[in-house]
């Protein structure tokens, strides 16, 4: 008698185990569902509903029973056997029943009530869609005013620096290199006619500070020198340079192992610069008598904004990890290795060298670092962006998923 | 800096053991949801438990738009988390999507990470040329659907999402309480961003370990899937399970953490 009043109940009735396997089903259900009993005994309790309603159940209505043990007004869509979408509301309750946790669930056809929260959602939708794009709006204004401002600033503030650096450079250029071109002259005149001993010292310190101050100007010159975007292959230039570099040290053999490097936007002139001034310094600073140098380029995403707050826009940077098992530095230097005439050690060259890597790569909008260990190995890793212009490719498509 | 990441990403910190184990909750949870794993663990490890910005009792007003547009946005979550507690070599257990998320970290900073433990991972869910996800378009936008109707009997519903929650972030708790996810428009988002990711070229740059753990059975993370991620991830190890669904961490703890534990070398 009451089993009829159950079968009969006026809504659906199921329960399930912990493998989702269908354990009871009531008449009600399975009319429903258009099915019968035995057919649903036993089945996935997910095959009762749509694909959607699927996602859900398996995201956030099964966790949910797991972690609270209830759920209730569940909104989900059954899919009859005749391929029919059914809205229902659903109830569900763990219990524990012949020694295993099992969960019923009670639904009720609501197709009346989807119609009205339809709407609802819609109303709800528009709504909202007039409010947010005037709040945005009117945020974006502001933050634009701000920004305009800011930038305005900016550029004040470099446009003054940039003259007082043209102004360095030129006494760089030409008032040090005057002077210099004729204690070299003289130095070499006073050389011919006696032979006091410091004259070679006195020589060497020249052309030491005709070196600082050509290195000055290739430095200055990063600066002002406008870039020229091409698309670089990176994979043949590297080989490129290995091999002009590989002419230019003989007899050390130079190994370079480098896997598939993509093709990027950049100043092909800068960035061969860049790469032959890291593999030169991997060669300079070898251990033993061959250079051996690994390059491993990986492309990222990152995010461009790298200095205002709280923007976003993740694209395609290439990452180039270029380790060495050289002589290294003390780490406590990785900080400094970057500054324009730092030198770690006493060899030949100025100290030049990375600070001009820095400028290229933040010429590029790119970063570098330095990591190392002493007599162990030094990895320098770069990062580039592949575009130079996000809005030309589809990344604003990509960071935004719709 | 790190205490505001902290707080942001609402991280506990326990246990006992010098290896460190993060454990990332997937899309439609927080991290209540490895409440039946933790304890196996605990003893040996130092457990490391967050919810991502939007999920669980993290901090709503963190969330951002433009960040957690895409999964990056989320692994950013993951290395900051890594970075505000000095955390090297980490063993990273991620559900779900956090699998790709974990993938995505690991890719960005691999010394972080010494594991990848996904489990139901899936590289992209939608099928694409001769790929097979397991969805279309269409499902996702009914799942989009379904999520609405659900969030419908929220108390603030009706509210307009962009001007509530900013000073008073504990208006969403409440509904913490039943959804794991508190805000019907960032759960939209989570979704979006899941469900239409495609992560397939970023598997082969992978070079930490993983450990792939494959339900039989699983509707968002299919078999073919599992096998698909075995082929492209070097270094990868495929397990499949006996448990059924996309939850086995909730519906079969045991097999999970032996499975684990039996990965990690550690006894079970």
């Amino acid at each position: 008698m009451t089993e009829t009043l159950f079968e009969n109940a006026p809504s659906g009735y199921f329960a399930f185990d912990n493998e989702a396997t269908t354990l009871v089903v009531n008449e009600t259900l399975a009319s429903i569902l258009e099915n019968t009993k035995e057919e649903l005994i036993g089945k996935s309790v997910e095959t009762f509903f749509t694909v959607p309603s699927r996602i859900f159940f398996q995201t956030h209505f099964f966790p949910m029973i797991k972690l609270h043990g209830y759920a209730e007004e569940i909104f989900l869509t059954l899919l009859t056997a005749k391929g029919k979408h059914l809205p229902v509301l659903l109830n569900a309750k763990q219990m524990e029943w012949v020694g295993k946790w099992i969960t019923c669930c009670s639904c009720i056809h609501v197709p009346n009530r989807k119609k009205f929260e339809d709407e609802l959602v819609a109303a709800r939708k528009t709504a909202e869609a007039a409010l947010q794009e005037n709040t945005e709006l009117l945020k974006a204004k502001a933050e634009l005013q701000l920004r305009t401002e800011q930038l305005d600033k900016q550029i004040q503030m470099v446009q003054i620096q940039n003259h007082e650096l043209q102004q360095f450079s030129h006494v760089v250029t030409h008032n040090l290199k005057e002077p210099l071109r004729k204690i070299l002259m003289y130095t070499g005149k006073i050389a011919n006619e006696t032979a006091a001993p410091s004259l070679p010292k006195l020589a060497r310190a020249n052309e030491q500070m005709k070196a600082v101050v050509s290195g000055l100007q290739q430095y200055v010159w990063l600066n002002e020198k406008t870039i020229d975007y091409t698309p670089v292959d990176l994979n043949a230039l590297v080989e490129e340079i290995a091999a002009q570099l590989q002419q230019d040290v003989n007899p050390v053999p130079i190994s370079l192992q480098h896997n598939l490097l993509p093709t990027i936007e950049g100043d092909q002139a800068q960035l061969a610069m860049l790469l032959r001034q890291l593999l030169s310094n991997a060669v300079k600073f070898r251990n033993g008598e061959s250079a051996r140098v690994q390059i491993e380029g990986t492309v990222i995403k990152q995010n461009r904004f790298r200095s205002v707050e709280n923007k976003y826009a993740f694209a395609d940077f290439v990452r180039l990890e270029i380790f060495d098992k050289g002589i290294g530095f003390d780490p406590m230097y990785a900080d400094h290795i970057f500054e324009l005439f730092r030198k770690l050690h006493q060899s030949e060259g100025l100290g030049l060298g990375l600070a001009l890597c820095k400028k290229i790569v933040e010429n590029h909008q790119g970063h570098i670092e330095a990591e190392s260990e002493l007599n162990k190995f030094t990895k320098v890793t770069v990062w580039l962006p592949c575009f130079q212009n996000a809005y030309d490719r589809n990344e604003l498509k990509l960071s935004g998923v719709d | 800096m790190a205490k505001d990441i902290l707080k942001r990403n609402n991280v506990t910190v326990f246990g006992d053991g010098p290896q460190v184990m993060v454990f990332a909750h997937g899309f439609g949870c927080d991290q209540n949801m490895w409440r039946f794993i933790i304890p196996a663990f605990k003893n040996d490890f130092q457990i490391v438990l967050f919810d991502y910005v939007g999920a669980g009792k993290s901090d709503l007003r963190s969330y951002n738009p433009e960040r957690y547009s895409s999964l990056h946005g989320y692994a950013q979550d993951v290395l900051e988390i890594c970075q505000a507690l000095d955390l090297k070599n980490v063993i990273f257990v991620g559900h779900s999507v956090s699998g790709m998320i974990g993938l995505l970290a690991a890719v960005e900073q691999p010394s972080y990470f010494s594991e990848l433990i996904m489990v139901g991972p899936s590289p992209c869910y939608i099928n694409k040329d001769d790929y097979i996800g397991g969805f279309n378009r269409e499902d996702i936008e009914g799942l989009l659907e379904t999520m609405e109707k659900n969030y419908i009997g929220w108390a603030n519903f009706l509210a307009p999402q962009i001007m509530k929650n900013e000073d008073r972030p504990e208006l969403g708790q409440e509904l913490t309480e039943s959804f794991c996810s508190t805000d019907p428009v960032i759960a939209q988002q989570f979704a979006k961003a899941t469900f239409l990711s495609d992560n397939r070229d970023d598997l082969p740059k992978l070079k930490t370990p993983s450990l792939i753990l494959q339900c039989s059975d699983d509707l968002i993370a299919p078999l073919d899937v599992g096998e698909f991620l075995h082929r492209r991830l070097p270094n990868s190890t495929l397990r499949v399970m006996n448990a059924k669904g996309h939850c086995p961490h909730m519906s079969s703890p045991e097999e999970t953490i032996s499975l684990i534990k039996n990965y990690l070398g550690v006894i079970a």
